[in-house]
């Protein structure tokens, strides 16, 4: 018996997008679009996404994440400081009331999102937005 | 200005500032990595992948469901 071990090198998957799934994406969105907030349709459309993502995120995938990872620049603060000043200004605005007056990015979307299209286009992009992230 | 209209302006400006970082970082000599390679830096291990799902999901439950 040979005591030899073989170095398995990491091979990088890229997810492909299978040929139906973008169909179904199309198809679970237009159909998401059609619940309205606060009900347990949309709740379900949103959680059921939700569990699928953050499972896949979490299961470890044989790619080569880590060992290909590339440093960031310093330059990478200026995002940092572009985030954190949006999230001030948010919460400058939700401290405020989050009204009309004084409306955070939510209530400036809430009157949009009653627009079945923009809705919808907005659901498919939000999926979109998390495929992306977990071929990353 | 009414404290809308400031609220407002502020949101568009700092959307304007991001989309000029992300056309600047496009730049062969530019010193502002994209947002696309600071979200794959994140996701560079599972905690940072799996907070990335987790603001993911957070928008699409405070937009969609909440």
């Amino acid at each position: 018996m040979s005591s030899e071990t073989t170095r398995v090198e990491p091979v990088r998957i890229r997810r492909r997008l299978h040929p139906g799934l973008l169909p179904a994406a199309i198809l679970y969105a237009a159909v998401a679009a059609t619940f309205d907030s606060f009900t347990n349709a949309s709740m379900l459309a949103v959680g059921f996404l939700g569990v699928l993502g953050v499972l896949t995120a979490a299961s470890d995938w044989p790619d080569e994440r880590g060992a290909g990872a590339r440093r960031l620049s310093r330059g990478a603060l200026v995002w940092a400081v572009w985030f954190v000043a949006t999230a001030l200004w948010e919460a400058y605005a939700f401290l405020r009331g989050s009204t009309p007056a004084h409306p955070t990015i939510s209530v400036l979307l809430d009157g949009p999102l009653q627009v079945y299209l923009v809705r919808a286009l907005f659901f498919f992009g939000w999926m979109a937005l998390g495929w992306k992230v977990l071929q990353r | 200005m009414s404290p809308r209209s400031l609220t407002i302006a502020g949101f568009v400006l700092l959307a304007v500032i991001g989309i000029a970082l992300e056309l600047w970082s496009r730049r062969d000599d530019a010193p502002v990595p994209s947002f696309g390679d600071v979200l794959s830096w994140i996701a560079t291990t599972t905690p940072g992948r799996v907070g990335l799902m987790l603001v993911w999901w957070w928008a699409g439950w405070h937009f969609f469901a909440r």
